[in-house]
């Protein structure tokens, strides 16, 4: 046996379930896409040459008025997405503005995921005055419009990448809280715990090593919904300003601006980044169904006659 | 009945904490806001220190923090929230005024989604495992994944600027602007009563735009709902046997499998209220909708103290009073919820 | 009878439908904030308020002359220190109530004691010291100092300036029916975002209005009042439009699209007490380094025209507009921050600051291509950053920029009201700090000289050299007059749409063909 089959055989072994979920399959397909996109076309921290890996992609500098450009052109062989009032190339900013949601969305959701399922964890085992107290609070924060919750947050703060991170994770803690306690809540009745238990365990060593393990499935499907969720969010607090520094390139910010030229017939500036936020939310969607169906395989017809 | 009172009676003293630690929540997240709010509200336009430090009287905000929450909480239970120093006028005026647009629009709204969910819905679990059935499972993906505000924009490039079937914003066109004296505030009722035919077709074509907009957005849920439901229903026994009676298949399913699917359906429907209202946000302020939520995004712009922190707690207890209400009424449909 | 009855019915009918012809719709973007006189500072609540009465003195439509209207005849003392008005006699106001020399002294005293945090009766208070009744028709206004600038600050385009009765003592007025007015127009209705219906009154004293009913539309953006007058939803629009929209509404034959003149202008500010813009080479350089073409160009189409002084053009007195402020010059820009101490290596690192929604959603983009032109120098590097309204006002008044966009539309037609806010009047509430300025006293004394002579013509010189010195200390860089916001666009049965200084549209003077 060569070394990198043994290497790589564990991956093709996890990997082997998602052969068969076509949905898990072209989510994964457009997320990594869209990542890949990001890393290639996101910034660079270089002064000179501030988006993208080479100098073939972005075609241009997205946030650069090119006195050259033709102003607001459509989309033709060398502007693929068209021009922009500003004459900047709209294509290059469409495929470098995918970054900031991805990042949003993943450092927002982690944050969440880590604070809501640990007070998820600690409630649902402590149980008692605690848990009632932790799940009648969340649950309030829970049955509000998350939406409207995160932009309220938001713009009570100063508009950027960490006010609309803080929004959002906020927004969500709930929901991981619920999902944990009530797994917790299942396992802990279950025999091995008992049993780990009567052996004289510590509850945090119960906790840890029994408990929170068996949690995490169902946090991961819950995590790809809720980053679906989160570029959407996201792109509405854009949308409303909230969002990245002008002249940054900005799907949801780019949109609000295009608006003032809808009427006028300039169809691209706002449809090509709505067509990303859309394909990246769509993207984690459909590796949310896959999961589940991984999960739960009984989702489908449960008789076949 | 003593058994629904005392389920009601339950649900509502369970409601009141829920609400009271909301209010907290709101409360302790207002005081988060950097900067000055008695600045922020004063527009800082040369303001002598004098003036703020009256102002901060005035608002009580120069007391400790656990005197601004008694009042706080005082102001809530009389439904009192100061006035808006946008418009000048008490903050539940004005949300009480701007209610009926908002609930117009999501009545609309959860009217298109259950058009499209349903039919869908029903659709999919007819042909499931079937193409027709994939092929609408990513349907209602892609409406928990399409971005609200920018399917509004779209549906009015393409039915307002392009097509020119459809008026691109606001309720009612111009003209009614000081003809139309609204009785209700619901434009379609009070055209209705009015018994102005013109105004009620005027009403219409303005509210279906973001209507469907708001409908697309939930129909993935409903439509998800209903073919879980309907499979469910397809199986049961009585429908083999009205299969076996020789019915139709479209009687079969349209008037045994669907009416006993619908009461999980209409009841999840209820509940989806807080996502309606999170929708109606995005969607009032793409269609200069004069609800409640593009209040809220005003109000957030001008930094209106009283009415961010009022629209917020009203959208709160309304949604507690939805979820309550319908909670309420499925025990009485469905009895053993009740136990 | 029952055939009488029947016959006024369809009379009435007939007269309600013919008179509603007489109304016009026009819609907006603006909003009203507060309907007070001694607590709003806006411009579309001020159009609202000064339809509804008059002040002492008025500016006539389209020439913007001071004209009588409370007062028909006034004099002024040779040291310019004391007013004398003569009323109107037999002026009465909506409900009939006189109103005489006690009823002026009443409201301007309210107004002045009253002051409100929202705004702008310093305009008026600072250079009264009292007011006196003379007898019936005669008031008399004594100043603390000779101010040129009086009479035009106490005509009626100066709300805080305009005379009304039977308001309530000791609050702010708010609803538009709590007070009476004297001018062609009195507030029928207003629900807030949605509309006001101003109706005319017949006991006007002058011209009667050619319109019986006026109803403003409020509407959430410029793209709604686009689709709104391109859908013959209202007569006319006004203020404010996205530059695009206009554009494309030249090309509609139903509409009329009118540009006035302008006195509203845009402009960057510089804190010069805060690093590194403390150093006048570096404001010298940006002011070098600003694109103000591309600007125009980019932003607004076209339609906006760049501006070398703060001081608009035709304003009163007459020459005290003077181009100072240098045409782009990169290298001019290149060597200023090599003066400064920076290079190409060793970059000036600066913050621009701007507020999203204010001026328009167009802001972001100004601030955009400001930080590309200013970058172009090779020796800079601006830092973008944004504060909601409120937040940007607090900010700026604590210091807490260093170079900011503001702008000014006039409180009353005199050049001086472009140059005294940001030297002598208000330098820390403007957020430039100029009066920790070594020039400042220079300043100071140049616009008192200025403000206390009646001579036209040494007052615009005056006025010149601030400007002149302006160029030099570069406290403020003048950058485009909002062209844009004077535009109004109407069906082409509209007609009286005069258009002036004053950026208002005068309801009285519109009606339809």
């Amino acid at each position: 046996m060569r070394v990198s089959q043994i290497l790589f055989a564990p991956i093709f072994r996890a990997l082997r379930p998602v052969r068969r979920q076509r949905l898990l399959q072209v989510g994964l397909a457009i997320v990594i896409a869209h990542i890949l996109m990001a890393i290639i076309c996101g910034p660079t921290g270089n002064k000179e040459d501030p988006y993208g890996l080479t100098r073939l992609i972005p075609p241009y500098n997205p946030e650069k008025t090119y006195r050259e450009f033709p102003r607001l052109a459509p989309p033709s062989a060398q502007h693929w997405m068209g021009t922009d009032h500003l004459q900047r190339d709209v294509f290059s900013r469409v495929i470098s503005g995918g970054w900031a949601p991805i990042v949003v969305a993943f450092s927002s959701i982690a944050i969440s995921l880590t604070i809501g399922s640990i007070i998820g964890w600690i409630s649902g085992f402590a149980g008692g005055l605690l848990d009632r107290v932790l799940s009648l609070t969340m649950d309030a924060i829970y049955s509000f419009p998350s939406m409207i919750l995160a932009i309220a947050l938001v713009a009570v703060m100063q508009p950027g990448l960490v006010p609309m991170i803080t929004a959002i994770a906020v927004v969500y803690i709930p929901t991981y809280f619920r999902v944990t306690r009530a797994e917790v809540l299942q396992i802990r009745e279950q025999t091995f715990v008992e049993a780990a238990r009567s052996v004289g365990a510590s509850w945090w060593r119960i906790l840890l090593r029994h408990i929170a393990p068996n949690t995490v499935n169902a946090i991961m499907a819950v995590s790809s919904f809720n980053i679906a969720d989160a570029i959407l969010t996201e792109a509405a607090m854009s949308f409303l300003g909230y969002g990245l520094p002008p002249p940054a390139p900005d799907w949801g910010f780019d949109i609000q601006n295009g608006q003032r030229f809808l009427q006028s017939g300039y169809w691209w500036l706002i449809t090509f980044p709505g067509l990303m936020i859309l394909s990246l939310s769509l993207g984690f969607g459909l590796i949310g169904e896959g999961i589940s169906d991984l999960v739960n395989p009984k989702r489908r017809r449960k008789k076949m006659a | 009945m003593g058994g629904v009172g005392k389920y009601i009676i339950q649900r509502v003293l369970l409601t009141i904490p829920m609400v009271f630690v909301l209010l907290t929540a709101v409360f302790l997240m207002l005081r988060l806001m950097p900067g000055d709010p008695v600045l922020a509200m004063l527009g800082g336009r040369n303001v002598s220190p004098q003036l703020i430090e009256e102002r901060r009287k005035e608002w009580g905000l120069d007391k400790p923090l656990h005197i601004q929450y008694l009042n706080y909480l005082a102001q809530v239970v009389r439904l009192d929230f100061g006035k808006s120093s946008r418009t000048g006028k008490p903050v539940t005026q004005e949300l009480f005024t701007r209610l009926p647009a908002t609930l117009e629009l999501s009545v609309w709204g959860m009217f298109f989604a259950a058009l499209f969910g349903i039919t869908t819905g029903i659709w999919a679990a007819v042909r499931a495992d079937k193409t027709a059935d994939h092929v609408i499972r990513v349907f209602h993906i892609g409406s928990f994944a399409i971005p609200i505000f920018w399917l509004g924009l779209m549906l009015q490039m393409i039915f307002a600027v392009q097509l020119g079937w459809l008026p691109v914003a606001k309720r009612v066109t111009g003209i009614y602007a000081y003809t139309f004296r609204p009785i209700t505030r619901f434009y379609l009722l009070d055209a209705i009563i009015l018994r102005d035919g013109k105004l009620l077709l005027d009403v219409l074509k303005h509210l279906i735009l973001p209507a469907v907009t708001l409908g697309i957005a939930l129909t993935g849920f409903l439509g998800r709902m209903t073919r879980a439901a309907m499979l469910e229903v397809l199986d049961a026994d009585y429908i083999t046997t009205a299969r076996s009676k020789g019915l139709k298949e479209r009687i079969v399913i349209l008037k045994h499998a669907l009416r006993n699917a619908l009461i999980p359906i209409v009841t999840v429907m209820g509940l989806q209220f807080a996502i309606l209202m999170g929708g109606a946000v995005l969607t009032e302020t793409v269609f200069s909708w004069p609800g409640v939520g593009g209040f809220l995004v005003r109000s957030l712009d001008a930094r209106d103290w009283n009415a961010i922190q009022g629209t917020i707690v009203f959208i709160g207890i309304f949604i507690a009073t939805i979820n309550l209400i319908v909670d309420i009424l499925y025990s009485i449909i469905d009895p053993r919820v009740r136990y | 009878m029952r055939k009488l009855f029947v016959a006024l019915l369809i009379l009435g009918l007939a007269v309600g439908a013919w008179a509603q012809k007489d109304i016009l719709i026009l819609g907006t973007t603006d909003r009203i904030t507060q309907l007070a006189f001694a607590n709003s500072y806006d411009h579309f609540t001020w159009h609202i308020l000064r339809h509804t009465t008059r002040a002492l003195v008025g500016l006539e439509p389209g020439t913007n002359k001071v004209i009588p209207a409370v007062a028909e005849s006034w004099e002024i003392s040779d040291d310019a220190m004391v007013y004398t008005f003569h009323i109107r006699p037999g002026l009465t106001f909506w409900d009939g109530t006189p109103c005489d020399a006690k009823v002026v002294k009443w409201a301007l005293e309210r107004t002045m004691r009253l002051d409100g945090p929202e705004g702008g009766v310093f305009l008026i208070k600072d250079p009264i010291d009292r007011i006196e009744v003379v007898d019936d028709l005669t008031v008399r206004i004594y100043l603390k100092y000779p101010d040129r600038t009086f009479l035009i600050r106490m005509a009626d385009n100066v709300i805080p300036a305009l005379i009304y009765a039977k308001a309530p003592e000791d609050k702010f007025c708010e609803t538009g029916q709590d007070y009476v007015g004297l001018g062609p127009y009195r507030i029928v209705e207003y629900v807030p975002d949605e509309r006001v219906v101003l109706e005319a009154v017949d006991t006007y004293f002058g011209k009667k209005a050619k319109t019986k009913k006026i109803v403003w539309a409020m509407y959430a953006d410029a793209a709604a009042l686009r689709a709104a007058i391109e859908a013959g939803d209202i007569d006319v629009a006004f203020r404010t439009f996205n530059p695009i929209d206009l554009i494309d509404l030249q090309k509609n034959p139903d509409l009329q699209v009118i540009a006035g003149p302008s006195a509203s202008i845009r402009y960057m500010l510089f804190n010069v007490t805060q690093p590194p813009v403390d150093n006048v080479f570096v404001r010298q350089a940006i002011a070098y380094a600003v694109d103000r073409d591309a600007i125009c160009k980019l932003v607004f189409s076209n339609l906006n025209k760049p501006i070398y002084t703060m001081v608009p053009k035709g304003l009163p007195p007459a020459g005290a507009s003077i181009d100072v402020f240098p045409k782009r010059d990169l290298e001019k820009a290149r060597e200023l921050l090599r003066l400064a101490g920076y290079s190409e290596e060793n970059k000036l690192k600066v913050n621009l600051w701007y507020t999203p929604k204010h001026y328009g959603t167009t802001e972001a983009d100004v601030a955009a291509v400001l930080k590309q032109a200013i970058e172009e120098t090779g020796m800079v590097e601006v830092t973008v950053q944004s504060l909601e309204w409120g937040a940007y006002t607090e900010r700026m008044s604590q210091g807490g920029f260093d170079m900011f966009l503001l702008g000014w539309y006039p409180d009353y037609l005199e050049a001086s009201n472009f140059l005294e806010p940001w030297t002598t009047g208000a330098p820390e509430g403007l957020g430039t700090f100029f009066n920790h300025h070594p020039n400042y006293p220079a300043y100071k004394r140049i616009m008192e000289v200025a403000l206390s002579t009646v001579n036209d013509e040494k007052a615009a010189k005056l006025y010149q050299a601030i400007q002149i010195l302006s160029a030099y200390d570069v406290m403020w860089i003048p950058l485009w007059a909002n062209i844009q916001q004077a535009y109004v666009v109407a069906k082409k049965d509209v007609k009286g749409l005069v258009l002036d200084l004053t950026m208002e549209l005068h309801l009285d003077l519109l009606y339809r063909e």
